[in-house]
């Protein structure tokens, strides 16, 4: 039937809280990362990944990302494979393409595979701020106790211990 | 004097010498030719595939030789004209073998298509393969052939019996799906979250399509905002080609009832009009209730609910929750190498007395959490997380966190110190100004806290 996913911050409540929520950005140069860490890097973690394994291996502790993924038409099919793992793995998780006008005709395609939001040329960060920012607004605040909750207010959350996550590093 | 030979029976001579698979099909898209070469590839005699209609599908549910034919179909784009290359699957052999192929689309007297040769390789290059080793991305049909391989495993995963229960409530569910299958109108789902909204959408979406092109749009209304919905559903109500194909399926926009305002007489408008796919919606609460209370609008409320389904909240039907439990753990079990045989009854009475406000989700979390867990072959009552063994009054007390202050105030300080580090580039000037210190103070607390020797020459690295 469905399949679900553990949220890890999430041990008193049902379903994803702001601590299972990130951006993760799937590129090869860093242009998205860059510009989305600057405008959101204080409100939001923003991780870098060059691989999709790298990518899933983030997952595991953002269960509830919003994942950016620069796409091509060479990566297109091989990305429905992994937008499939993504969609039955971990349904929380939200997906955005940001893509050349020529993946235009691909874009209900990729609707079909989970994707939520398809940008095309000229590179606009305005939607997936405007995403992210719902994304971040619509999650409750996770239950921490108080190591967790002093942590989570630490300044500069983009440079922490684990990998640009807030939370307190592992004993 | 014998009669010379015409050039059609020479050219149909010519083909059958050949090695090469060729057939073409006629503006009618009927076979009207196959050479000797593509039959065998085949395993097919020619006269029973000569006259046949091949439509461009991928459907499992239909005769063997109507899954030959529709393999056969050239993609729409070179039946319309276009020369291109791509995948052609020979759907009869086994394993089905897909080989590279070269579609050259035939011009009438008029310049309107009037059929395609199709030239396949001959299988002793590279151009043949196994279906399920890695395709050429580049291909728009190796694209086209993952999607129905894919399209086809969900229409098999996505059926009404396989929303288990025998409660009332989901007795009632399946028979709604069963008739939101069977017709074409809008489909409101409502229930609680976690419930399986999207999962009962999209198992009415394969009941009805199966595995054929039918794309399933989803929209989540709550997220996307004005904006984006407006033009992704403009963009989806113009068009009527998607990807190649003709524009069919369903548009599920998610928590309908999240939708904005200012969205709900323009989306009523455009949904009432020749929009091209069916319409499927969820939502936690009733529009019919939210239309009284003057937060919903009356028209679109309508145009959404033709025909409502209620997903039961998992609380409400606990008589099912042995075999709902049972059937995730099972789904634990296929996704890696950890086989389990169930519960313990220590566990299930755990699991029936707890009140699952985040339902179906909630429930294959905590299997999941506790298939990890447990070390088998049952799962035990300690192998349950703790919110569910000690139940919703439980849960309210929690655990007293105790701390080392000393050492707990080293690692926040030594985590900021990091990454002002990070911040600053590694330039020390900077990061003591972003912690409020003094340099001479930062050196010496990197020193004490064992980060760095924090003697000034280490710093000409990071100065700049």
């Amino acid at each position: 039937m469905m399949t679900s996913t553990y949220w890890p911050a999430a041990d008193r409540r049902a379903g994803p809280t702001r601590a299972d929520f990130g951006l993760v950005v799937y590129e090869r140069s860093g242009w998205w990362a860059r510009r989305l860490r600057a405008c959101l890097g204080e409100l939001i973690d923003v991780a870098e990944v060059r691989s999709v394994d790298e990518l899933l291996s983030r997952l595991e502790t953002l269960p509830a990302a919003i994942v950016v993924v620069e796409l091509d038409l060479r990566a297109l099919e091989a990305s429905l494979a992994w937008l499939e793992i993504i969609d039955r793995r971990w349904p929380e998780v939200r997906v955005v393409v940001v893509a050349c006008r020529g993946l235009s005709a691909y874009e209900p395609i990729l609707r079909e595979f989970g994707v939520i939001h398809f940008e095309t040329a000229p590179r606009s960060l305005k939607h997936l701020e405007q995403l992210a920012r719902r994304r971040h607004a619509s999650l409750g605040e996770p239950r921490l106790g108080l190591v967790e909750r002093i942590w989570s207010r630490l300044p500069w959350p983009q440079h922490g211990h684990r990998g640009g996550s807030n939370r307190p590093p592992l004993e | 004097m014998p009669r010379p030979k015409s050039s059609t029976d020479r050219l149909s001579q010519l083909a059958d010498a050949t090695e090469q698979p060729i057939y073409a099909i006629d503006e009618r898209q009927r076979i009207v030719f196959i050479n000797a070469a593509c039959a065998a590839w085949l395993g097919v005699a020619a006269e029973k595939l000569l006259g046949q209609e091949c439509r461009y599908h991928s459907r499992a549910d239909v005769a063997s030789g109507e899954r030959i034919t529709a393999a056969l179909c050239p993609p729409p784009h070179a039946l319309a004209g276009q020369r291109m290359t791509g995948e052609i699957l020979a759907a009869s052999a086994d394993p089905a073998e897909s080989r590279h192929a070269e579609f050259i689309p035939l011009s009438g007297p008029d310049g309107k298509p009037a059929g395609v040769m199709v030239f396949v390789d001959d299988g002793v290059g590279s151009g043949a393969r196994r279906i399920g080793r890695a395709p050429n991305p580049a291909e728009p049909e190796d694209l086209h052939l993952r999607l129905q391989r894919i399209r086809s495993r969900r229409a098999n995963r996505y059926q009404i019996d396989r929303l288990l229960g025998s409660s009332p409530a989901i007795r009632q569910a399946r028979a709604q799906a069963g008739l939101a299958a069977m017709s074409d109108v809008s489909v409101l789902i409502i229930g609680p979250p976690g419930s399986g909204r999207q999962h009962m959408a999209r198992t009415i979406h394969y009941q009805q399509w199966g595995d054929r092109d039918a794309l399933l749009i989803p929209l989540a209304c709550s997220l996307l905002g004005a904006d984006l919905l407006r033009s992704a559903i403009a963009a989806l109500g113009q068009t009527d080609e998607l990807a190649g194909a003709p524009a069919r399926g369903t548009l599920l926009l998610s928590n309908v009832d999240a939708l904005p305002v200012e969205l709900h007489r323009e989306l009523g408008e455009c949904l009432q009009g020749d929009f091209p796919l069916r319409v499927m919606a969820t939502a936690q609460r009733r529009l019919d209730e939210l239309v009284e209370s003057g937060r919903y609008d009356t028209e679109l409320a309508a145009v959404l609910s033709t025909l409502v389904v209620d997903m039961p909240a998992l609380a409400g039907r606990i008589d099912d929750l042995a075999l709902l439990a049972q059937a995730a753990l099972e789904d634990e079990n296929s996704a890696g190498a950890k086989q389990l045989q169930g519960f313990s009854h220590a566990a299930l009475d755990r699991l029936a007395a707890f009140h699952w406000p985040g339902n179906m989700d909630e429930l294959y979390q905590v299997i999941q959490q506790s298939h990890r867990q447990a070390a088998g072959p049952l799962i035990e009552e300690a192998d349950l997380p703790h919110r569910i063994r000690v139940g919703p009054e439980g849960a309210v007390k929690t655990k007293e966190t105790t701390i080392v202050l000393d050492d707990f105030l080293n690692r926040i300080e030594i985590e900021l110190i990091e990454r002002a580090m990070k911040r600053a580039k590694g330039n020390k000037a900077r990061a003591a100004r972003l912690l409020g210190l003094t340099r001479p103070r930062l050196y010496r607390r990197l020193r004490q806290l064992g980060l760095a020797d924090g003697a000034p020459a280490d710093e000409s690295a990071g100065e700049t």
